[in-house]
């Protein structure tokens, strides 16, 4: 690679250090945590497998 | 190397490649469709699918980015470089499988156009837990059917190497875009933590890589050589430089091989016209300088390839005082023959 191409490329590379694991950070903190399941409902008596 | 174009200028190396790779692939595949039915019995085929061809695909991307600055650390992984474009396309087309199943699945059935679908179907860009992440998969799918496109060394000559490899740099935003798409996609639904996991590894692998590979290259480009009144810069000891290798040296600005054949010395341009690949890092074969990344090759003291080929690199003055290797370092125009210095301890030859 040219200097020019390296330099750019050691740019993006500290740019995407900092961006990427923020980002990854962020959408992990901003999950919401599942609804419990209903004990009363059975999929299997959903999909008419079970009478 | 090749004096003309080809879909593949095929040989034993790149079957060899490409059949672990298919092999590989088809493997990874049947495993995780195979494990995922067992694990998630209620799970649908199409699922599975999108599931195997996504998780192939950013896991090649993974090892598609770590190439470059492993060979760059170590030299031991270059052969692994020789061919990494078809690792590319392979994995454009497991993330083109993997988009066309998610859109049949999930945008197919209604009354808007599946492609707009992706984009007004869910309009809550504001929020992270809520985000239509799929338009980020088909934005980094874009950019990587641009890349698989334009991966033929057709588009690498008629584009040149410098606007070919700034083109097929839009891989770290494809790469972004795709991270982006896993984390506010298939992270917000999946309970166990073991996908978020091999996800910031692999991400962190990554950027580790990058970042010591580009602050080594960094370190050599900063060791710039500065020249004498009469332009030339010492480089090492002739005789330091192994037999049929190169000593790079960084001289205004840009990077010169000096290499060493028999008792002489000649200079020419770190750079190779193909890929931009570090030609100081090749050695002498058959006479000519071969380039470590795909096997371009180059006359020492012209920087011309041997015919019927075509490609040119700077060559650069040298000579040897006093048994030290020296450079001039203006550039000549490619191509242009100068005498190689011998190396004679102890006696003053310039050329």
């Amino acid at each position: 690679m040219t200097q020019p191409l390296r330099k750019l490329h050691r740019r993006v590379m500290i740019v995407l250090a900092v961006l990427l694991p923020a980002a990854f950070v962020a959408g992990l903190a901003a999950r919401k945590s599942p609804a419990p399941a209903n004990p009363r409902i059975h999929r299997e008596t959903l999909l008419g497998n079970r009478p | 190397m090749s004096v003309q174009y080809q879909a593949i200028g095929w040989n034993r190396q790149k079957r060899i490649y490409d059949s672990t790779l298919a092999v590989g692939v088809l493997l990874y595949l049947a495993l995780f469709a195979g494990i995922g039915a067992l694990v998630h019995p209620n799970a649908t085929i199409e699922t599975l699918l999108i599931r195997a061809f996504g998780t192939a695909a950013l896991l090649l991307l993974h090892v598609i980015l770590s190439i470059g600055p492993l060979c760059r650390l170590d030299r031991r992984f270059l052969p692994l470089l020789y061919n990494r474009r078809h690792l590319g396309v392979t994995m454009f087309t497991l993330s083109l499988a993997h988009g066309v199943f998610a859109i049949v699945q999930f945008h197919a059935l209604g009354d808007v156009n599946p492609l707009v679908s992706i984009f007004v179907s869910n309009t809550r860009y504001t929020s992270l837990a809520d985000f239509p992440f799929q338009s980020l998969g088909f934005a980094a799918l874009l950019i990587l059917f641009v890349m698989a496109a334009t991966s033929h060394d057709f588009w690498l000559h008629n584009l040149s190497a410098p606007v070919w490899k700034r083109l097929h740099m839009l891989v770290y935003v494809a790469y972004a875009l795709l991270i982006a798409h896993v984390t506010l996609g298939a992270l917000q639904s999946e309970t166990s933590p073991l996908l978020a996991m091999i996800v910031g590894i692999g991400l962190a692998t990554v950027l580790s890589l990058h970042l010591a590979a580009a602050f080594r290259e960094r370190r050599v480009d900063d060791a710039c050589a500065t020249a004498g009144r009469d332009g030339f810069v010492e480089v090492c000891d002739a005789a330091e430089i192994p037999e049929n290798r190169a000593v790079v040296v960084s001289v205004a600005g840009e990077r010169v091989a000096v290499f060493r054949y028999g008792d002489r010395i000649s200079a020419i341009s770190n750079v190779c016209r193909h890929q931009g690949g570090p030609l100081g890092e090749g050695r002498i074969i058959d006479g000519c300088v071969t380039c470590p990344w795909h096997g371009y090759q180059y006359l020492p003291d012209s920087g011309c390839s041997p015919p019927p080929f075509t490609e040119k690199v700077p060559t650069y003055r040298v000579r040897v005082i006093d048994g030290k290797a020296h450079v001039r370092a203006c550039p000549l125009p490619p191509g242009t023959r100068v005498e190689p210095a011998p190396i004679r301890q102890g006696e003053r030859t310039q050329v």
